[in-house]
């Protein structure tokens, strides 16, 4: 069953000189329920865009965006957002970041949101930091806040923008794995945008390589590697040879970039 | 113990400071009536209190800042919010605010006399001059301030504006709002000491100026230490007040 379906997704920004900059230009992509889809691309290509448009934080200038076949009209309690930055309040608890989403969605009764909360707390792997305030977690813990803080409203669609792209290499192997083993537990579908060629083939079902035209679509590539995975996965040969595949897709335009401007 | 570090290296330090200025005038170095020393401050503070004489006075002055600093965080937080929050409103009001927040409000004394009254009147307007805008005008940046990606994710969550200003701005501009709120306190005492020396002769101020006058070097300066208390006191409530109202808030250091 298609989850999300993007059709001809194009989205304009207005400039300060009274012209429009293109940031996705006909992006068309259909992610099944309960699938794993990882959007790679150069910076600028629109990856980050994309995922406003399915959460409704951006209206699409052009086609539409449907899920589960009706169109978005602005956010909802089926998506969360999963942010790079981390998106935490500073001045709330571990535990009250993660009840952000709960009090904003209303439905929740107290007693609910708190046994939810302490469920979420367990499931990343954060008990006994429940009183603490971001600033004084790792990088690594305030995403396990963030991630926890997008479950706990228990949507549909994960959407993950860069989450692990602040957080040192090991931390991110790390939180890769722990990713993938709370989706075995919860089967979301995922719509995650990342720079990182080995993310994008450890995590996913498909992978969407996206080149530098913005939102252009170079390759949809499916994901053969067998589930549940490790880290050691890295060294097989599937793994390798679709990282190699995938890097020969993007080489190009991350040299020009390197060379003209450093990306971010 | 880096706590206690810091108690001790800068209890040091003044205490060096007043060994300094207790011999300063043995040494022959100052007249007494220049400077006075620590010891004859000392009794001149006990003295005044003993003697009752700075108490009714200290209870106008206290009553004067209250009312011109209550007014002046009742007035001053929501017009910050409201011109941190619409530009419309920021572009509208900005150039006059800074103007009039960098003029000499002290200088306009005699026109407030005029428009308020000696006594009372006068001193809660200069004390709510001299508050109000630093709470405006920090406000207002505090609103501005605001790391957008909050916003977006209380967005995310489907939060609506009303929403986003409760949950994010409000709360994240708590820190530059303290800010003025700290600034306010000194101007406002400032205004205060200065409005009773020169308009009302009543309250801390008046007394000041009565010992200045008469080259009481120990009690004018016994007067200011009250004063200085005093704006240390109403900073410390401030912040207590800030704790209160966000229990559970991380200390100012994120």
């Amino acid at each position: 069953m298609v989850h999300i379906d993007l059709r001809q997704v194009m989205v304009t920004f207005p400039q300060p000189d009274g012209g429009e900059f293109l940031a996705v230009n006909s992006f068309d992509l259909k992610v099944e329920k309960g699938e794993f889809v990882t959007i790679v691309g150069p910076s600028g290509c629109g990856k980050s865009t994309i995922l406003s448009v399915v959460d409704g934080l951006i209206r699409p200038s052009g086609g539409e965006a449907l899920i589960n076949g009706k169109p978005v009209t602005g956010p909802g309690s089926d998506r969360a957002l999963v942010f790079q930055e981390f998106a935490l309040l500073p001045w709330r608890t571990v535990e009250s970041n993660i009840m952000l989403g709960l009090e904003l969605q209303h439905k929740v009764p107290r007693g609910k949101i708190e046994a939810l909360v302490s469920h979420y707390i367990k499931m990343v792997g954060l008990q006994g930091f429940e009183r603490h305030h971001p600033h004084q977690l790792s990088g690594g813990m305030r995403q396990r806040v963030g991630i926890a803080r997008a479950l706990a409203v228990n949507p549909e669609i994960l959407l993950m923008d860069e989450p692990f792209a602040a957080l040192d290499a090991q931390t991110r192997e790390i939180m890769s794995a722990e990713l993938l083993r709370i989706w075995e537990q919860e089967k979301k579908t995922v719509l995650f945008v990342t720079h990182s060629i080995d993310e994008a083939v450890y995590l996913a079902d498909r992978i969407v390589v996206l080149s530098g035209c913005p939102g252009c679509v170079r390759e949809i590539i499916p994901v053969s590697l067998s589930r549940p995975r490790n880290l050691e996965i890295k060294d097989e040969a599937e793994f390798v040879r679709l990282r190699r595949h995938i890097w020969g897709l993007l080489e190009q335009e991350a040299q020009r970039q390197a060379g003209g401007r450093a990306g971010s | 113990m880096k706590k206690w570090e810091r108690a001790w290296i800068g209890g040091l330090a003044v205490l060096i400071f007043l060994i300094l200025w207790e011999a300063a005038m043995p040494l022959g170095l100052v007249k007494v009536a220049d400077i006075s020393r620590p010891s004859l401050v000392a009794k001149a503070f006990v003295e005044l209190a003993v003697s009752g004489e700075v108490f009714q006075p200290l209870v106008i002055s206290l009553k004067e800042f209250l009312v011109g600093f209550v007014l002046a965080l009742i007035v001053g937080i929501p017009v910050g919010i409201v011109l941190g929050r619409y530009r419309f409103f920021s572009m509208l009001f900005d150039p006059l605010l800074m103007a009039l927040y960098t003029m000499p409000y002290l200088a306009i004394m005699p026109l407030l006399v005029v428009w308020f009254g000696v006594g009372l009147g006068a001193t809660v307007a200069v004390v709510f001059l001299g508050a109000a805008f630093p709470i405006v005008i920090n406000t207002a940046v505090g609103m501005r301030e605001v790391d957008p990606v909050w916003v977006r994710a209380v967005r995310s969550f489907g939060g609506s504006e009303w929403d986003v200003f409760r949950k994010v701005l409000l709360p994240g501009s708590v820190p530059p709002m303290m800010t003025g709120i700290r600034l306010g306190v000194g101007r406002g005492l400032l205004g205060m000491v200065v409005s009773e020396m020169y308009a009302s002769t009543e309250g801390i101020g008046g007394l000041i100026g009565l010992y200045g006058n008469s080259f009481r070097t120990s009690e004018l300066i016994a007067l200011i230490a009250v004063v200085s208390v005093l704006g240390f006191v109403f900073v410390d409530l401030m912040r207590r007040l800030e704790g209160w109202v966000n229990k559970g808030r991380a200390e100012a250091q994120w």
